[in-house]
């Protein structure tokens, strides 16, 4: 029996859905949770809501085949009743891949989380040639790219942020810091290989994974 | 899946793309192979407003519901859309199956403002359908038009093939059967139109306006299915919440209001039938928030029994009840104290016009009394904001008539800083002053509408005595859009030139305030010959036949013309639900009115 528990949930946003917005989705989450009943945990006040939390929302347009979301629950329960009354209550293209209950932490339950991996479909590129960019680029002492913030502009270097990337029958697999002090954003990657190669028509950008620390 | 990749294509460039996925829960995904008749049912306005529409929810439940019938939706598209699709050559398509809407056996659009005229052509025209109906080809859908400008579709009648006049739950049903015998019987498009004509309530302009077409209504509310499972949207909509209707119909009488004579007779449902559907509602929806629906709620017979048992359900559950119109008087604000326990949100009243003789010419049978009990109600209950409805330019309506609605707003104010003493820090009053507006079937029908000019005076006099108070917020309605709206809801057929021009010369989104184009508006006028101002402000002789009289919402002309010179008189006629009958045509029609004068 956990003391003050909360809900693990993987899910997917694929499809036509990658282009909700994060406020829908909240939205849309806090009404699947209603209608299956769920114990969760709401807000006090005239207007309750459910205390449901993502993790590093995604661009609009981006997929996303293994994002989190926590559910503060009111009490214990089990992961499989949580996955299939959210299941029952939520479209394919935003359905649960997986559910865990764990004990709350004071922390944001996503305050681990350390890396993400993308995966970039390019269009009308040969495999070799996008294969050949992504070796000369990882040759290159410094990867300078110029980052536009709502405070401020400044240059960075994205090497240390960039974990891994490689060429995989056209596409480019990525896997990037995400911590504040560490990100790097896909399109920074892309952008940098565009000098290379000219402009990339990304077909699709898919998260594939949010990573803890201690997974890595 | 070609089609889809485009229609892909333009999402990223545009604003809240949720507006246009489909995917909604509870919406309803068939196999177009399995069935004989494909309903596009459409709003000529943005999906924020169209999935607010109630109606609209219930017909697809009931479309949908029809084993052989498939009901999909489409709304207009916002602007950035618009240019999106056009650039791509892309034709409006349903959101559930992507289907171009030229494709559909039905294309319904609800007509529930006539400033959507111009985007009801817009939308046809994004989807590729022919405009006149007159000119559409054999295999093009038909465009059916409903909600209450249908009681008068002159001015839009050239771009529809049918109407239905009135309530459209049963109505829609006796059209789908009618429609797939009429094709398995082999039937062309001409043929197929003819026998829906068949169906009464159904208006086809094309044959013509010589038989009366009587609207059809539901004798039985409580037997009428309600949209348990609407379909619940992704991104925020206008009413974002589960809508319970508790009664249709209202007989008070005003002389101004199209809904209380369009609506009649009044019907309830009961309370253990409002309870079962908002919990039905709750279950489908996970909405936090059920409102209830009714022109009028404080008049439903067990409102406080009402109001307790869905509190008593719903509190539980974390979700609130909201109240959306309530009548001037104190029972109102005991009503909305049991709603709200915890935030007061403001009240709302509408006392519709300033002075005694003018609330009597329009049969609000409101005293200034029941005005001032219902504030001190309210601020004496803790509500520190009041929102307070107004309308200018009614028939009769003098100088001192429109300086009586200042004086009435200050009469609040002084009252609430002295109910309130100290706490009247937060004490605001919200004043909105909109434009009556002549609408076909009330008794001000054949009303003079005032003049932008004369609008805006008014408008003018209001401002400057309550913009002295900094707790007094006056609105006021664009007196422009008034007028054009007063023109288009009275309108002939001769009108579909020019809302066909307006619409080719960039009119579209008509209602938004940003969007209205005025000048438009008196460009195509000007080019038709027509002096669009002079018309605005003609008269209209009771003599004269009106374009809508070959359609009957069941009240008598005789009775609207009867209330016309009651209203000369400033003399109330008393609701028939707690007084006599007062012969408005509905009791030939409607058992219980029948019923009522029995017991009573």
């Amino acid at each position: 029996m956990i003391e003050r528990a909360y809900a693990r949930v993987v899910f997917r946003k694929t499809g036509l859905l990658r282009f909700l917005g994060h406020l829908d989705v909240l939205r849309t989450f806090d009404r699947a949770v209603r209608r299956a009943k769920l114990p969760v945990e709401y807000s006090q006040g005239f207007s309750p809501h459910a205390h449901l939390s993502f993790a590093m929302p995604l661009p609009l347009g981006v997929s996303g085949e293994r994002e989190l979301c926590a559910i503060d629950l009111a009490t214990d329960w089990q992961p499989i009743a949580i996955m299939k009354g959210l299941a029952r209550q939520l479209p394919y293209d935003l359905g649960i891949v997986e559910a865990q209950v764990l004990p709350r932490v004071k922390r944001s339950p996503f305050a681990d989380l350390v890396a993400a991996d993308y995966r970039a479909e390019i269009a009308d590129l040969e495999p070799q040639q996008l294969q050949d960019a992504v070796a000369a680029l990882l040759g290159r002492d410094e990867l300078i790219i110029h980052r536009t913030t709502k405070s401020r502009e400044l240059d960075l270097d994205l090497r240390g942020r960039i974990k891994e990337l490689r060429a995989e029958d056209g596409a480019l697999f990525m896997r990037l810091g995400l911590t504040d002090d560490d990100l790097a954003k896909p399109e920074e990657v892309l952008r940098l290989l565009a000098q290379d190669l000219g402009p990339l028509p990304v077909r699709s950008m898919t998260r594939t994974a949010l990573w803890d620390q201690g997974e890595l | 899946m070609g089609c889809n990749s485009s229609f892909e294509q333009f999402l990223p460039q545009v604003q809240t793309p949720a507006r246009y996925l489909g995917l909604e829960h509870n919406s309803v995904q068939k196999d177009p192979q399995t069935v004989s008749v494909r309903f596009a049912l459409c709003y000529p306005d943005m999906y924020e407003i169209g999935m607010s529409h109630m109606g609209s929810q219930i017909l697809y439940a009931i479309i949908n519901a029809h084993p052989q019938a498939a009901c999909e939706r489409a709304y207009h598209p916002a602007l950035d859309a618009v240019t999106a699709m056009r650039e791509r050559d892309l034709p409006l398509t349903s959101l559930e199956s992507k289907t171009p809407l030229s494709e559909f056996d039905f294309v319904g659009l609800t007509l529930q403002h006539e400033l959507n005229y111009t985007s009801v052509l817009s939308l046809l025209d994004l989807a590729k359908i022919t405009l006149r109906a007159d000119q559409r080809g054999p295999h093009e859908p038909l465009v059916i038009g409903g909600g209450p400008c249908a009681y008068n579709p002159e001015p839009v009648a050239a771009f529809f093939d049918l109407f239905v006049i009135g309530e459209g739950e049963e109505v829609v049903l006796e059209l789908l059967d009618a429609f797939i015998a009429a094709k398995a019987a082999g039937g062309d498009r001409a043929q197929v139109l003819a026998k829906l004509a068949e169906i009464e309530g159904v208006y086809v302009p094309s044959l013509g306006t010589e038989r009366v077409i009587q609207k059809r209504f539901v004798q039985d509310l409580e037997t009428t299915p309600a949209a348990t499972a609407p379909v619940v949207p992704f991104c925020q909509i206008v009413h974002d919440r589960g809508q319970v209707e508790i009664n249709r119909g209202c007989t008070r009488g005003c002389r101004f209001c199209q809904a209380g004579m369009v609506y009649r007779p009044v019907r309830e449902r009961s309370v253990e039938t409002l309870t079962q559907q908002a919990v039905q509602i709750v279950d489908s929806t996970g909405y936090d928030e059920i409102s209830l629906v009714s022109l009028n709620c404080p008049d439903y017979s067990n409102i406080i029994t009402l109001v307790d048992r869905l509190n008593e359900q719903l509190a539980p559950r974390r979700v609130s009840l909201g109240l959306p119109s309530l009548r001037t008087d104190s029972f109102s604000v005991e009503l909305a104290e049991r709603v709200q326990r915890v935030k007061k949100t403001g009240l709302t009243f509408a006392p519709e016009a300033g002075s005694q003789a003018l609330r009597d010419a329009i049969n609000k049978g409101v005293s200034e009394d029941d005005l001032m009990n219902a504030a001190r109600a309210a601020f004496e209950n803790g509500w520190q904001r009041l929102k307070l409805y107004f309308m200018i330019g009614l028939p009769g309506e003098t100088e001192a008539d429109v300086r009586a609605i200042a004086e009435l707003v200050e009469g609040v104010l002084r009252l609430g800083r002295e109910v309130l003493g100290k706490a009247s820090g937060r004490l605001t009053i919200n004043v909105s002053i909109a434009s009556f507006i002549p609408k076909p079937h009330t008794p001000f029908q054949w009303a003079q509408q005032n003049t932008i000019e004369e609008l805006r005076e008014k408008q003018e006099l209001v401002r400057g005595v309550l913009g002295r108070h900094r707790q007094i917020k006056v609105s006021t309605h664009s007196a422009e859009q008034a007028v054009i709206e007063g023109l288009l809801a009275r309108g002939g057929r001769e009108w579909a030139d020019l809302v066909e021009a307006a619409y080719r010369a960039g009119a579209v989104f008509e209602s938004w305030n940003d969007n209205f184009s005025f000048p438009v508006w008196l460009q195509v006028a000007q080019d038709s010959g027509l002096d669009l101002l002079a018309e605005a402000r003609r008269e209209w002789p009771t003599e004269a036949p009106l374009p809508w009289d070959h359609l009957s919402c069941g009240v008598a002309k005789s009775f609207l013309l009867r209330e016309l010179q009651q209203a000369e008189a400033q003399s109330c006629t008393p609701d028939c639900r707690w007084d006599a009958c007062s012969g408005c045509g509905m009791r030939g029609l409607a058992p219980q009115c029948a019923q009522r004068e029995a017991s009573s």
